[in-house]
């Protein structure tokens, strides 16, 4: 027995007297709260998650874009097909620099999605939830991408197939609104019109628009003469069409042009690095960013040809329930399966915002809360703690080691924060030239504009720097940024003053060379050296400052001081930690006659403290290192290595002794137990057992960090 | 109703009177030229050139900006001056010979300024109608997307010849460059592609072939061209060419050869044949003389005679040292031979080094660029333009061409009366293309950069010019076609030991 009853669209539905005369399912108790406050629950959530959990990332996607109120901006992206949708793009994601203001504009537009699927295929209230499934394809499209932030070449790629999706969906809503003759003649017009603005999008959604007319005119009973020659037409345009355009742009390969769109070159065999991502193969980690699109055309196809939705659904109510459920369940497990949720890339991403506001003790505190960190990571730590001042005191204190980014895709640190690292750490030129290098790979985004102007202002290129940050001024949230900087254009005299500048400044001491960029972290250790700065190096020096203190003589003691020359702090600092993260013990003991004469600066020789200690580290790297050096080249005296180095109970002198004593035992106990344990298993195993105790001091990184793989 | 149609023409009339702009009447003078930008104050201009769009920086509420020529007179409201081309050609048919002058008013405090006049002087001297040019990011490694262009002087028409795109992304992608025209037309005209499906694209009277320059016996394929204006011959350098960065110098990057000769290359014969290959010296920057019978080039002594570092090394750590002449030989078309090496200028006695030679039209003056050392000398903050008599061997810097940043790459009009090059003297990064009038005695007219249609154009504009070439007609063989030769195979060239 059935009967009829109207839904509060006024749609009529068929339900199933027997079904509702029977105990309501767990289905059907929960159909109403499901459809009363799972979708709003839903995009809420969303919201809340994007903008609050993902802030750093949606921060990071707004630097990494550019949109600017200008004709040549405009120009320059309408020359390839889809530009538009590029463009729209754009202005969309610059709004992520408030990214509860972006986050909310997102969730918006991709509630419109929600709401128009609903409308154009008339999908009931009691399957709503199915129209959930474009909108978790789309957002999938866009948390899965990691690394890709960096690497794509699509400017506004973030909301090409949502609005795409968006266009798509209003056609074909006109397209069921329109008659006949409208009706045959909208795809047409659609992919002849919109290729140049949607590309491949324009292709497809035309081909889903006439298969649209089809099954409409067979819901409608009408002829389907004129929905079968509108589809012949549409798939007839859709192979020629681009070709046609292939001849209008100049900008587009011929390979391309069924692809353009969809940033389908970056998915070629070179971009993909051995790294394993959650999977052992790469091509599979490939796919996955492939799946997202996907889902959302098998779900508009679905939609498109399903004869469900269209207003005279005969599934009862407790179908309804169970497929709402996998609709939200499915879409639920989507977003959790893709997104990108790395530890070490989120704290990448929150170490650059926490940098752009100068809140150092965030970088480094964000340092802590990885096991193991990337090599960007640490060089940002470090970066942090040398403007705090704690550079020597703690950087061993932190987590270690060299994690390259997880990604399938080769990154390369020049591409990720290189631009940053360089400004801060004074290298001007390599700065500018990564900016510069890959706004050619990527196009100008305004974190490169902005590293960009900074470095060339504190180059003294003036004119260079007043370029970019005339174009900042014409986005919509960098105005004040670049008027900001462009106070120290127009008034060079005021950057020396300016404390943001200082540490930058303050690292560049060094002399113009020629040479190549191996890498950010190779160029820093093996360039940020101060023994460049030096006429002379030895270790007679060291011994100079050894005797003049020893012997209370204050003259002799300023003549070694001035020996070393006159290098900045932070510089030298930065050289020395260089030096111990290479685990050059030369190098650092080159260098420490002329750190030691900055640290006696203003001693007086006749208190009897008069030296403090050296910071910790130095502490640790120079018992070590004067151990493996045996005496043979440096003698730094037993009484004045009692000055600089902590040999209380508990100091540094004796954590050392404890150190030496339980690698030895240890090791006895393992060989013991394992003889023929290999080297280094043998290490492996004793850098678990002493990390908990030593694992923040340098001689443990020296021994047991190992396998640093910088990028 | 009737009596309201009557007054139509008469509202009609009030309402242009009121919206035209018109010159105020009261003004106080200023002592100074109004800040133009582009600056084009007192240019030497052709009298077939596209308007001078620029928009005044003073700052000020409203600007009124006077173009009068004779009796004639056009007034442009705001600060983005732009006419249009009919009223832009009309002030040039008048001026012709004469000149533009042009009366910039501000409106500041409510009251207006007048700055000092300044004019466009309208030479007689037309300009070529096209030129062409490439564009490049002023990257160091990089390149996404180049394009070659080609832009009709007398509006603002652009189109691309030839895109790297047309082929391939990357990481298959390629690097177009060279483009060079014989004559200045367009139906023998070459430029290469390299990396992927590399070759020089060849246009042999009208007939386009990929040609494979690189042989057994030279260093490369061919790099720098020079079409020989009266023979079927192509001078070119082979190079091995690499970069290295500053640090911290403003000029941020060196391009140097460490191997470089010169060859000529036969598109009839498919030969090439070596011209200047000594082992101990960087030839490059072939040009022919307007006649034919003499190939001028530039010349680096080199030593590297340590042999415990590499040839690389010892360039690179001797950047500064490595400074060119510039030499001629002569060729006899019959024979296909070479005469020997004459010196033309010796910038090393100067301790400079002087680079891209081009000899006038009329064969009189050859121009250069001249820096403190090397040979790429857009990186070089201190080259500019000089110009020699080849008649006396005097020469000069074009001092009204220059600035205190890069001028380089340079070609003569097909009337010796232009010539057209680029210069980074806007912001020491971006190269732009600078256009300047030289006179009969060989000295030149303040240069004025390449007008477009708006002034913000360069602002925001983030690729360089470079390689610019005037030219008589514009190419009509279209990207896709290009992109179809690309494709396709190449001829590959044999040794010949004679260029005949």
């Amino acid at each position: 027995m059935t009967r009829t009853t109207k839904n509060n669209k006024g749609t009529i539905h068929k339900v199933h007297g027997d079904v509702m005369a029977k105990t309501p399912s767990p289905f059907v108790r929960v159909l109403p709260f499901l459809q009363k406050f799972a979708v709003p629950l839903f995009f809420i959530a969303l919201w809340a998650v994007l903008a609050f959990y993902e802030s750093a990332l949606l921060k990071r996607s707004a630097s990494m874009s550019l949109f600017l109120f200008d004709s040549t901006f405009f120009e320059g992206m309408l020359a390839v097909p889809a530009g538009m949708l590029s463009y729209l793009g754009c202005f969309f994601i610059q709004f992520f620099h408030y990214p509860a203001l972006g986050a909310a504009i997102y969730v918006a537009l991709l509630f419109l999605v929600y709401w128009l699927t609903r409308k154009v295929f008339v999908i009931p209230v009691n399957y709503s939830l199915l129209a959930l499934v474009p909108v978790v394809a789309l957002v999938a499209s866009n948390t899965q991408l990691g690394y890709w932030l960096f690497y794509l070449k699509m400017p506004g790629y973030y909301y090409m197939a949502l609005l795409a999706t968006l266009l798509t969906l209003l056609g074909m809503w006109a397209y069921r609104k329109s008659g006949a003759v409208v009706r045959f003649l909208l795809p047409v017009v659609w992919v002849v019109a919109g290729y140049p603005f949607m590309g491949v999008y324009a292709l497809v959604s035309s081909l889903l628009m006439a298969l649209f007319g089809i099954m409409l005119a067979v819901q409608e009973k009408k002829s389907l003469l004129l929905p079968s020659i509108a589809l012949l037409f549409a798939f007839v345009l859709v192979i020629f069409v681009p070709r046609f355009y292939y001849g209008c742009y100049n900008l587009v390969a011929k390979d391309l042009i069924y692809t353009v769109g969809v940033p389908v070159t970056q998915w070629s065999e070179k971009y993909v690095a051995n790294v394993v991502y959650e999977s052992e193969s790469v091509w599979q980690c490939i796919c996955l960013y492939w799946l997202p699109l996907c889902l959302l055309l098998l779900s508009m196809l679905l939609a498109v040809i399903s004869p469900a939705f269209r207003g005279r659904s005969t599934f009862p109510a407790r179908m309804s329930g169970a497929v709402n459920c996998s609709a939200l369940l499915f879409s639920l497990i989507v977003m959790a399966c893709f997104w990108y949720r790395d530890t070490n890339f989120r704290i990448e991403n929150k170490q650059m915002v926490a940098m752009w506001d100068e809140d150092w003790a965030a970088v480094a505190e964000y340092a802590k809360d990885t096991d193991e960190p990337t090599r960007q990571i640490v060089l940002n730590k470090n970066l942090a703690l040398v403007n705090m001042g704690k550079l020597g005191q703690e950087m061993f204190a932190y987590p270690d080691g060299g994690l390259l980014p997880v990604s399938p895709i080769s990154v390369h640190m020049t591409h990720t924060d290189g631009s940053s690292i360089y400004y801060n750490y004074g290298k001007f030129n390599y700065c500018y030239r990564w900016c510069v290098e890959n706004s050619v790979e990527y196009g100008w985004r305004v974190e490169y504009l902005k590293n960009a102007a900074r470095s060339m202002l504190l180059s003294g290129e003036y004119k260079l720097a007043g370029r970019y940050t005339r174009i900042l001024k014409s986005t919509l949230f960098n105005k004040g940024w670049a008027q900001e900087l462009e106070k120290y254009i127009d008034n060079p005299e005021l950057i020396a003053r300016e404390p943001s500048f200082a540490m930058p400044l303050s690292f560049a001491c060094y002399n113009d060379v020629l040479g190549v960029d191996e890498g950010v972290e190779v160029h820093l250790t093996s360039t940020m050296d101060a023994l460049g700065l030096r006429q002379s190096i030895g270790t007679e020096n060291l011994l100079a400052l050894r005797d003049a203190f020893e012997a209370g003589d204050i003259e002799a003691l300023k003549a070694a001081q001035e020996n070393v020359g006159e290098v900045s702090h932070p510089y030298l600092e930065t050289s020395m930690t260089m030096a111990l993260i290479k685990k050059d013990s030369k190098r650092f003991l080159q260098l420490f006659d002329m750190y030691l004469a900055n640290h006696m600066k203003g001693v007086d020789l006749k208190a009897g403290n008069a030296v403090k200690y050296l910071p910790v580290h130095y502490q640790e790297a120079l018992l070590l290192f004067l151990l493996l050096d045996k005496g043979q080249t440096v003698q730094v005296g037993d009484a004045f290595l009692g000055k600089i180095v902590s040999r209380a109970p508990g100091g540094t002198e004796s954590r050392f002794n404890a150190f030496q004593r339980a690698v030895a035992t240890n090791r006895d106990v393992i060989s013991k137990k394992y003889p023929d344990m290999s080297e280094s298993r043998m290490n492996a195993q004793l850098a678990t057992i002493l990390k908990e105790e030593f694992g923040n001091t340098y001689y443990y990184y020296y021994f047991f960090v190992k396998k640093i793989k910088t990028y | 109703m009737r009596n309201i149609f009557r007054y139509i023409p008469l509202l009609s009339l009030l309402a242009v009177v009121a919206c035209s702009t018109q010159v105020p009447r009261e003004y106080e003078t200023v002592n100074a030229l109004p800040a133009v930008f582009p600056e084009y104050t007192n240019v030497t201009i052709p009298c077939n050139i596209a308007p001078l769009t620029f928009r005044i920086e003073n700052e000020a509420e409203d600007y009124v900006t006077s173009f009068k020529v004779g009796d004639k007179e056009t007034v442009v409201a705001g600060s983005e001056v732009a006419l249009s081309m009919d009223e832009w050609n009309g002030l040039l048919a008048e001026a012709k010979g004469d000149s533009i002058k042009i009366d910039v008013f501000a409106r500041v405090a409510g009251g207006w300024r007048k700055y000092n006049t300044f004019v466009f002087i309208v030479s007689e001297d037309e300009v070529d109608p096209y030129i062409s040019y490439r564009l490049i990011p002023p990257s160091y490694v990089a390149y996404e997307k180049l394009t070659i262009n080609q832009r009709a002087l007398s509006n603002y028409d652009e189109d691309v010849i030839f895109s790297n795109q047309m082929i391939n992304a990357e990481p298959n992608g390629q690097c177009i460059n060279c483009h060079a025209y014989k004559n200045y037309r367009t139906d023998n005209m070459q430029f290469h592609v390299r990396q992927t499906l590399g070759g020089t694209v060849f246009v042999h009277n009208g007939e386009m072939k990929k040609v494979n320059m690189k042989c057994d016996s030279t260093i490369s394929a061919g790099v720098y061209p020079s079409f020989n204006p009266k023979y079927d011959l192509v001078a070119y350098s082979v190079n091995t060419t690499g970069q290295v960065f500053h640090t911290r110098h403003a000029n941020k990057v060196e391009v140097q050869d460490t191997l470089s000769d010169i060859i000529v290359y036969n598109p009839v014969a498919e030969t090439v044949t070596k011209v200047a290959s000594d082992p101990n010296a960087l030839e490059v920057f072939p040009t022919w003389s307007p006649d034919g019978e003499t190939l001028y080039y530039c010349v680096a002594d080199v030593e590297c005679d340590d042999p415990s570092k590499t040839r690389v090394t010892q360039l690179v750590e001797g950047y500064k040292d490595i400074k060119y002449d510039i030499v001629r030989r002569s060729w006899n078309p019959v024979t296909g031979t070479f005469g020997n090496v004459d010196t033309v200028f010796l910038a090393t006695a100067l301790g400079k080094s002087a680079t891209f030679p081009r000899v006038s039209p009329c064969g009189k003056f050859l121009l250069f660029a001249l820096g403190e050392y090397g040979c790429f000398h857009i990186w070089h903050k201190d080259a500019d333009l000089y110009l020699l008599s080849l008649e006396d061997g005097t020469y000069w810097p074009l001092e009204k061409a220059n600035s205190p940043f890069a001028e380089s790459y340079h070609s003569w009009s097909s009337n010796g009366r232009w010539i057209l090059f680029a210069s980074r003297r806007k912001e020491n990064n971006y190269s732009r293309l600078y256009l300047a009038h030289v006179n009969a005695d060989g000295s030149s007219d303040k240069a004025f950069v390449l007008p477009q249609r708006t002034s913000g154009h360069y602002d925001f504009f983030d690729r360089s010019y470079n390689v610019p070439e005037f030219m008589i007609e514009p190419v009509s063989i279209t990207p896709q076609e290009f992109a179809e030769v690309v494709k396709g195979e190449p001829v590959s060239v044999k040794y010949s030991s004679n260029a005949k």
